[in-house]
């Protein structure tokens, strides 16, 4: 028992010093996000001493008009991770329960899709865009978005439902299910918390784009948030930099509420599962 | 039931990419439009206002006004204008660089000719002949000036009040500036390479310094990198950064005004485009701040300017070439110029357009009074494959400064192969 | 999903060509209806995949194969053979395989860490949310906070100076090979949220008693922990090392915005030689050669990864 408690307090110190680093630069962001743009020296501050970070928010929102923009985002991200896990779904589950030939193959030429960066594409895909009018045109970019989103989904999903036992499939399938009702009313369901995990990766890292989101739209209609936030820095910054770190902690705050939305997901089916 | 659910989702997913395809091939005469205003792509975002102003002004004149659209990323914006312009899927207005830049551009053939343009605007004084070469490729003229900025020094009234400093008007008087300030527990210069391309500033100004006439030649291939000049440039700069007299070479430039203002550091050597960065910081010009040349460092030498005025380009697969072509010309007309230089709290590119900014104003006389040789500044004044492997030679530099010497062999190596490069290329 | 939690299957193979194949049947004897199912389901994955990822890549290495942008004229191997001479580059590499040690070992192992640690206290998810928030907070203001953090004087050395360690401040972002260690930290700080959602995820399917005994009790409780926990996350391992190569290999954004590879492009990866040569030089022969190679490095270790982590199940 003794024993038990040292390596309970031991496990604990070490998680909140873990956290404490953590939480460090995070604080140093908010910290100077809400220093006024007047008290500003250049350099980060450990205790600001005014508070401007209502100021700094509206500042960079009038600067860089982000109401659009952030509507574009959040389209991408829902539509495009949505779409994406979707096929990835289906595309694992054909490799995983379904008797087909060559898995390793379909495997890796979908897989390999997360491997190479994404530089190579970009002027291939630009020029392909403008040839076929999918340039500058949200259909164009959420193609491109959903694409990226499928390999690391369809990673994810294939390497849960491996853990699954094959008998769930073989017993179905003797009782005669077809394979679009054995994917949908057994598989989906069971595959869910891999398919949130996978969704919510995806989500961020189309809300977080910024390569494509310039490189292959250009009209403000289109350009997700990212691009929008992006104006705000650079040689000719139109606001302080305080107001730019203010307007970036603004813009990350759907994906820290899907975070904590997805955290509550967790426990919920981790009690409802065990 | 659930087997129809699903065929009905994958049905309406599968119907609805196909229809969005469709739909999106089936606009393809959307390319030139009669009428509305002319579309205009930069690489900033905070000037969108500026130009849809001077758009209002230029449809007064030729009837079509602006509408800018713009990449926040200049690395980015590069690679879609060299791509865009290729297909007709570019712009009617595109604003690019000048000097070596301009004609690396206008080498692919896909850059309209503004020379008829040019001249119109010369002869009614709208522009300085001087800075004509800036802007030709194989006697063509291919851009039109966007702006004029000059490289001056921008210095801190007050902590110059509060050391008992005048803005120096010598070399000497320069270093002896720096050398107080640094007793005083206050950062002299501002230097940084964080964005890289700024690691050029400290150079091209102590190269400057000493002889305007070799960078001209630089420029032209026809001096060499490890020129006396250029090691003196680099042995001044080291005393410099030995001295203490530079902020650290991870400063980043969007902080220098931040950094200026917190009484940090005293001086900032960059282009008076700069200025609408200071005021932004809550600076006003005038009051919390000022501007100096860069003194000469050799007695007799000339005294000179570094210059930089962006400029406009109409590709030839711009939708509404003709009238793109027709607007620039419009472009340097007075009503225009006054709103855009307003705008831009920078000098005009008009020299028939006074500045409204107190501190731009008094730039303007010093320059009209001592008449400095106009230098176009490193970053457009070779060809772009040999700034960018100087810049990235000059930032080693800024780190471990006792690398002159290798430094300037290895520029002078890469510059070698480049303007052979560039030779091959522009035929 | 209750099946799973205690079957010994759980922590079956996850290779690809282990699937489960319905009992009896062969490969040859996939009936034609069912592999038409099987295309009708891969059919949109593997056809968006190729159409918009892997033609373009196609492309961009066919190019490799030529000059830069001047004269384009076949150059067959040149451009592979002027990569190996360049010192920069073979830094390059270098930077790129301590990006690949980096982040197996940090965020990997930290995510592992701090996945099993904290799910077994109820204020664990707490500590948890401290790490995992970085990972949604955006690309620029990650590269405000490095700044913050790195900078000469930055909040690091201020803090070292502080504690009286002078000894250990050093210019972060300016020498080699701090940059490099500093961009890898600063993506740890990033991304190690990414592996304990993931870890997480795995830990479903393993019995909370068992985790809690793991976390708690000295050696008995770590033998239990590494023979009986960590091989039912092998499926999710699998998962998160893949991808942290991946990731780590192509790391690119954070490297640009926190030093753009500098100083002197003494923390350049390959990934942004990559985009230097052809973006910035315009010498797309040269920029696809080193895609080309990165490539191969990439697909090459994901591959052996996967291929060595079927031969230890067995």
């Amino acid at each position: 028992m003794r024993n038990l408690s040292a390596g309970r307090m031991v496990r604990n110190v070490v998680v909140v010093v873990l956290a404490l680093i953590w939480l460090l630069p995070t604080y140093l962001l908010i910290a100077n996000a809400s220093v006024s743009n007047d008290t500003y020296s250049g350099t980060a501050k450990w205790f600001p001493d005014s508070f401007g970070l209502w100021d700094n928010i509206t500042a960079g929102w009038r600067a860089a008009d982000f109401t659009d923009a952030a509507r574009n985002s959040l389209l991408y991200a829902v539509g495009c991770a949505a779409v994406a896990v979707l096929i990835a779904t289906l595309a694992a589950f054909a490799l995983v329960v379904m008797p087909i030939r060559h898995k390793t193959l379909w495997f890796w030429l979908i897989y390999c899709g997360t491997l190479l960066p994404l530089q190579v594409f970009a002027r291939p895909l630009f020029l392909a865009a403008s040839t076929t009018n999918l340039y500058d045109t949200r259909l164009g970019l959420s193609i491109v978005y959903v694409a990226i989103c499928i390999p690391f989904a369809m990673f994810v999903v294939r390497n849960f439902l491996t853990t699954l036992p094959p008998e769930i499939t073989e017993s179905a399938r003797i009782d005669g299910a077809g394979w679009f009702r054995l994917f949908w009313s057994i598989h989906v369901p069971l595959a869910c918390p891999a398919m949130a995990a996978a969704f919510v990766f995806q989500f961020v890292y189309v809300w977080n784009e910024l390569f494509f989101g310039i490189t292959l739209t250009l009209s403000p209609e289109v350009q997700p948030v990212m691009a929008a936030l992006a104006s705000l820095q650079g040689n000719f910054s139109a606001v302080g930099q305080p107001a730019v770190l203010a307007a970036a902690l603004v813009v990350s705050l759907p994906t820290v509420v899907l975070f904590f939305g997805f955290q509550r997901f967790f426990v919920t089916s981790l009690k409802s599962n065990i | 039931m659930q087997i129809t659910r699903l065929h009905r989702t994958a049905g309406l997913l599968l119907a609805t990419l196909l229809a969005g395809v469709a739909a999106a091939c089936g606009d393809s005469g959307s390319s030139g439009t009669e009428t509305g205003p002319l579309s205009l792509y930069s690489d900033n975002p905070t000037w969108e206002k500026g130009f849809t102003d001077a758009g209002t002004a230029l449809q007064k004149i030729t009837g079509r006004g602006i509408k800018p659209v713009s990449v926040p990323s200049t690395s980015d914006y590069e690679q879609v204008v060299r791509t865009s312009i290729t297909t007709r899927k570019t712009n009617d207005l595109v604003k690019w660089w000048s000097g070596y830049k301009l004609q690396d551009l206008a080498s692919t053939g896909l850059l309209s000719d503004l020379t008829d343009v040019w001249n119109a605007a010369e002869q009614k004084g709208w522009l300085d002949p001087a800075l004509k070469p800036n802007y030709t490729f194989n006697d063509r003229v291919y851009g039109l000036p966007m702006y004029q900025s000059y490289w001056v020094v921008f210095y801190s009234k007050p902590l110059f009040a509060k050391y008992d400093i005048e803005p120096p008007t010598t070399f000497a008087d320069f270093e002896r500036t720096a050398a107080t300030l640094k007793q005083n527990d206050v950062t002299p210069l501002w230097t940084g390479q964080s964005d890289t391309w700024t690691s050029f500033i400290p150079y091209q100004a102590l190269v400057a310094a000493q002889s305007p006439d070799y960078y001209t030649k630089l420029t032209q291939n026809q001096a060499a990198w490890t020129d006396p000049v250029s090691q003196n440039a680099l042995n001044t700069w080291k005393d410099w950064i030995d001295k203490g007299w530079t902020t650290p070479a991870d400063s980043r430039l969007a902080d220098a005004p931040a950094m200026m203002k917190s009484g940090k550091v005293a001086m900032l050597p960059i282009g008076t485009w700069q200025n609408s960065n200071l005021k932004l910081a809550g600076l006003t010009p005038g009051e919390d701040y000022g501007a100096f040349f860069m003194p000469t460092s050799v007695a007799g030498a000339p005294k000179s300017t570094f210059v930089e005025g962006g400029a406009w380009t109409v590709p030839t697969n711009a939708p509404n070439r003709d009238d793109a072509v027709k607007a620039l010309g419009s472009w340097l007309d007075p009503s225009v110029q006054s709103v855009w230089s307003d705008f831009m709290a920078d000098s005009s590119a008009n020299p028939t357009v006074p500045s409204t900014d107190p501190l731009i104003k008094q730039i303007q006389a010093k320059v009209a009074q001592d008449k400095p040789v106009l230098l176009n500044r490193f970053y457009e004044a070779f060809p772009s494959k040999l700034v960018l492997a100087a810049t990235t030679e000059l930032s080693g530099f800024m780190v471990h400064q006792d690398t002159g010497p290798k430094v300037l062999d290895s520029i002078q190596k890469t510059s070698e192969t480049e303007w052979a490069d560039w030779k091959k290329q522009t035929g | 999903m209750t099946l799973s939690a205690r079957t010994p299957r759980a922590t079956r193979d996850p290779r690809p060509e282990a699937r489960s194949r319905p009992a009896g049947e062969r490969p040859s004897t996939v009936t034609l209806p069912d592999r038409l199912s099987g295309a009708a389901f891969l059919f949109l994955g593997v056809g968006l995949v190729a159409i918009v990822l892997l033609v373009p890549f196609a492309i961009t290495v066919y190019r490799g194969f030529f000059g830069d942008g001047v004269d384009s004229e076949f150059a067959g191997l040149d451009n592979y053979v002027e990569m190996f001479r360049d010192p920069i580059l073979v830094r390059s590499l270098i930077n790129t395989l301590i990006w690949v040690v980096g982040s197996l070992v940090l965020p990997v192992g930290l995510g592992l860490a701090i996945a099993v640690m904290t799910s077994a206290t109820r204020w664990g998810r707490w500590a948890r949310l401290a790490v995992v928030l970085p990972y949604a907070i955006s690309g620029s203001a990650v590269a405000v906070v490095g700044a913050f953090m790195l900078q000469t004087d930055g909040a690091v050395n201020q803090l070292l100076h502080a504690l009286g360690l002078d000894a250990l401040t050093t210019q972060w972002l300016l020498n080699w090979p701090q940059n490099t260690i500093s961009a890898i930290l600063l993506s740890t700080w990033q991304g190690t949220g990414v592996a304990v959602v993931l870890f997480l995820v795995g830990l479903q399917t393993v019995p909370p008693e068992t985790i809690e005994a793991a976390a708690l009790d000295g050696a008995d409780g770590w033998k239990r922990f590494r023979y009986i926990t960590l091989p039912q996350l092998r499926a999710v391992t699998v998962v998160v090392v893949g991808i942290t190569l991946a990731n780590a290999l192509r790391a690119f954004d954070l490297i640009w915005v926190l030093t753009q590879g500098g100083p002197a492009r003494s923390s350049e990866t390959l990934a942004l030689s990559m985009y230097r040569e052809t973006f910035l030089l315009q010498d797309a022969g040269q920029g696809s050669a080193i895609a080309v190679v990165l490539t191969i490095v990439v697909v090459g270790s994901s591959w052996t990864y996967l291929r060595s982590n079927l031969r230890g199940t067995r």
